[in-house]
């Protein structure tokens, strides 16, 4: 049977196992603060905004067009705070590359804003975004911002970029701009090979408090 | 935005060799290159030029007499840097967040840590003795390096450090524009934000530049207009376009009616940037030439009568920090 964390505290105390000091503080708060210490999350690192962010994107989760060519996209995640809170009052903007590595700076294609749901989760549709001229990785641009925490300027990357030749551990620092490994994201494949596939992608943002 | 020997220069590099030319083309100095190199900086007097080598020093060099006053080679990357006003400082933005203040005549050394990225802008004040420092992804800071380095001020941003800065010609106003798309001017004496201007563009503003007479200045950067902002409220005034490229360099000439306008085509870094002379009165302009460079031989040309720094850009690729960042 499993042994609930207060059931195993109160064992531990009745047993001696445990001296919990000044003899004051409850079993209960000493297994909430455990829980709490369980939950705290390292924040996302931070990656440069880059030169082409745009202000007021639309609010939007599918960012490609039926006929856009490229590899199909989908992101999802969710918004944390450090101490493992869900942020569901945080928005996110996202930016990225067409599927030939061009910005749209005339308009707003392949640019969004999101709100996350209820249990703080993101998702969006896109495209794999083209290699940028002079940039080495794809990747796609995010600000997150959330009442009480600092804004977060960063970038998700993929593991399945060509220019970490299959090894992303060996090779992410082919990009000086890449500012940590944990921002290359590992890529599924889902889909009918050769009908619909699609790459989908897990990128929790974890943000610090301000 | 670069205004020496009493005039609009030009620079002039071929096969190693600088030349300084006024607006009329006319050549008034010429120096050698101590290294190959595609990013020089001009002092704001005409006498010294830095020269970002490709073999990763800086030299700095006399223009009138070609003596090297400066060098420093190796260490960190360098990512930017700036003259003093009077051309007695040099200062040096790093890849680890470093800055450096180099005494070209009198003076001590200093050398210090602004924040944890690389140092994307560097900008001497009016006083001689404090500069504009930010690293990259932090708001940026007045350093007052009198005696030992230390934060004067913290300028504002929603989420970025500064990208372009410009002091008015009086030296009484400093206009700022960042990667958060506000622009706003600051009182340098008291450093009170002044205005702040949040719906002028939506894209990030890589130049700014006042008109000789303070009253309003010029901002362009990732889309391809020009704004014209006034000193006195912060607003709009008027809107410059019809040209591609993003504006990658603006520096107003002469008296303020025209303008050397930069036009880069991010999307193929390797085609030359286009410049324009904008005649401010008419709002017309007209292509007058190009910039190119050859890194092997450190061969430059502009014919655009225009001033130009160039910073240093990433040894990682040939193109600008902007274009390299995206």
């Amino acid at each position: 049977m499993e042994m609930k964390r207060r059931e195993l505290l109160e064992k531990c105390v009745a047993m001696g196992a445990l001296t919990i000091a000044g003899g004051a503080m409850p079993v209960a708060t000493l297994a909430r603060a455990w829980d709490d210490a369980e939950k705290l999350k390292a924040p996302t690192p931070w990656c440069e905004l880059g030169p082409f962010y745009k202000r007021d994107a639309p609010h939007r989760t599918t960012l490609r067009g039926a006929n856009d060519p490229g590899m199909p996209l989908a992101v999802e995640g969710t918004v944390y705070s450090v101490n493992g809170n869900i942020l569901q009052d945080a928005t996110l903007e996202i930016w990225q590359t067409d599927n030939a590595g061009h910005y749209d700076n005339e308009g707003y294609l392949y640019r969004a804003i999101l709100k996350p749901d209820g249990k703080g989760g993101y998702a969006f549709e896109s495209v794999m975004p083209g290699h940028y001229p002079q940039r080495v990785g794809q990747h796609v641009h995010y600000l997150v911002t959330a009442p009480g925490h600092k804004p977060l300027t960063t970038q998700l990357y993929f593991a399945t970029d060509p220019v970490f030749k299959g090894d992303p551990d060996k090779n992410s620092g082919v990009d000086p701009l890449l500012t940590s490994r944990e921002l290359i994201r590992p890529v599924m494949i889902k889909g009918d090979p050769g009908t619909h596939m699609i790459a989908a992608v897990n990128f929790d943002v974890v943000l610090e408090k301000a | 935005m670069r205004r020496a020997l009493g005039a609009v220069v030009a620079l002039c590099c071929c096969c190693g060799a600088v030349s300084v030319r006024a607006a009329d083309v006319k050549q008034v100095a010429s120096v050698t290159l101590p290294c190959k190199s595609d990013q020089l900086v001009i002092s704001q007097t005409g006498k010294s030029v830095a020269a970002f080598c490709d073999d990763k020093s800086v030299r700095v060099v006399d223009v009138a007499s070609g003596r090297v006053l400066f060098a420093q080679n190796g260490g960190s990357r360098i990512t930017t840097g700036d003259f003093s006003r009077d051309g007695n400082w040099l200062g040096l933005g790093f890849w680890d967040g470093t800055v450096q203040i180099v005494p070209l005549a009198d003076g001590d050394s200093h050398k210090w840590k602004v924040g944890e990225h690389r140092v994307s802008k560097l900008h001497f004040l009016r006083d001689g003795h404090s500069v504009l420092a930010a690293s990259l992804g932090d708001r940026g800071q007045i350093w007052d390096f009198g005696g030992a380095p230390k934060v004067v001020a913290t300028l504002q941003s929603d989420f970025s450090s500064p990208s372009a800065v410009a002091l008015s010609p009086d030296r009484s106003l400093l206009a700022t524009a960042g990667g958060d798309t506000v622009i706003r001017i600051y009182d340098t004496t008291t450093w009170k934000l002044l205005h702040e201007n949040r719906n002028a563009t939506k894209l990030e503003m890589f130049d700014l530049d006042f008109t000789p007479d303070g009253k309003s200045f010029l901002a362009g950067g990732a889309d391809d207009h020009m704004l014209v902002i006034d000193s006195a409220t912060g607003e709009e005034t008027r809107k410059l376009g019809g040209r591609s490229g993003v504006i990658g360099d603006i520096s107003v000439l002469g008296d303020g009616t025209h303008a050397a306008v930069e036009y880069v085509d991010v999307d193929d870094m390797k085609k030359t940037p286009e410049w324009a002379m904008w005649n401010l009165q008419t709002q017309k302009a007209e292509p007058c030439g190009t910039w190119t460079s050859t890194p092997r031989t450190g061969s430059l040309t502009a014919n655009c009568g225009s001033p130009r720094r160039t910073e240093p850009r990433y040894k990682s690729s040939n193109t600008t920090e902007r274009s390299s960042a995206a």
